[in-house]
């Protein structure tokens, strides 16, 4: 089943990245289900803290591995940003499944990275850790689709307890989210004003 | 429910804050695995008894890694531009 694939490729990838001991962290849709909202993905992403002459030995982990660079050469840059695109086949299985991995730059993602918490994975006798909800909000925020700013909304709602809420206005602002960010508070408790930064 | 992206509070489907993380994610495989029998009991309902549902399956996961694609470029742009007004 899709599902067994998808945790079958998580956990091929994080035991091969393990032992390079870079931070790293699951985002994306998967993470989403460690804070309370479960959905529909097909994908894995992770978030990794690399220093530039270190990119390779990811590289040679995940092909090792048996992961597949989607693209050659298998770095891309977008704006200041490099991204590694990942397919995978799982033993026995028909569909590739990809893993889109993140190199961190300084800044948001550093500071989101060392936020991280541990998370269980079924199968995986060792924790994978998960970015907190507040920075899966502002990640799903900065992606913009409907399905992600649902996502945003509903993590909200789900884990307000969980979310230092200076922590994500602060960044609400500064990466410019703030009428998003209004969209989704509204969305999520609507009887209730908008917090401010204090 | 008009431009609302989720249910409000009362219509919302019931958390699952109360479950262990095993169970969150064994509700997560089974959301995945019922949501890709449907997408293949939709395509074999248009293909009829002699469609190539295996082939349409792939070209459906194709459209879908195109738009998650487009959602990574975009996330990565908002990033980078707040990063750059931090003076990163």
């Amino acid at each position: 089943m899709g599902s067994n694939a998808l945790l079958s490729m998580l956990r091929h990838g994080w035991l091969a990245l393990d032992p390079l001991n870079m931070p790293m962290a699951v985002v994306g849709g998967l993470a989403l289900s460690a804070w309370n909202h479960a959905r529909y993905t097909r994908d894995a992403d992770l978030l990794i803290g690399v220093d530039e002459p270190r990119i390779d030995e990811i590289l040679v982990a995940l092909t090792s591995a048996g992961f597949d660079a989607r693209h050659s050469p298998p770095v891309l840059q977008i704006d200041q940003q490099k991204i590694v695109q990942w397919k995978f086949v799982p033993p026995g299985g028909n569909y590739p499944f990809q893993l889109d991995v993140l190199l961190a730059i300084p800044g948001y993602q550093d500071d989101a990275l060392a936020r991280r918490v541990n998370q269980r994975i079924p199968g995986l006798d060792h924790p994978v850790q998960v970015l907190r909800p507040d920075d899966l909000i502002l990640m799903k925020l900065a992606a913009g689709r409907i399905i992600d700013r649902a996502d945003a909304a509903m993590l909200l709602r789900e884990n307000r307890d969980d979310i230092e809420m200076n922590y994500l206005l602060g960044w609400i602002k500064g990466l410019g989210l703030d009428g998003p960010f209004a969209e989704i508070w509204r969305d999520a408790f609507p009887d209730q004003a908008l917090p401010e930064l204090s | 429910m008009k431009n609302q992206l989720i249910p409000p509070p009362e219509l919302a489907p019931p958390s699952i804050r109360h479950l262990a993380p095993d169970e969150k994610v064994a509700l997560w495989a089974q959301m995945v695995d019922e949501g890709d029998q449907m997408v293949i009991a939709g395509l074999q309902r248009r293909l009829g008894p002699h469609g190539d549902v295996e082939a349409a399956f792939l070209a459906w996961l194709d459209r879908r890694t195109a738009e998650h694609d487009r959602a990574l470029v975009q996330m990565l742009k908002t990033l980078h531009r707040g990063n750059r007004s931090h003076g990163q």
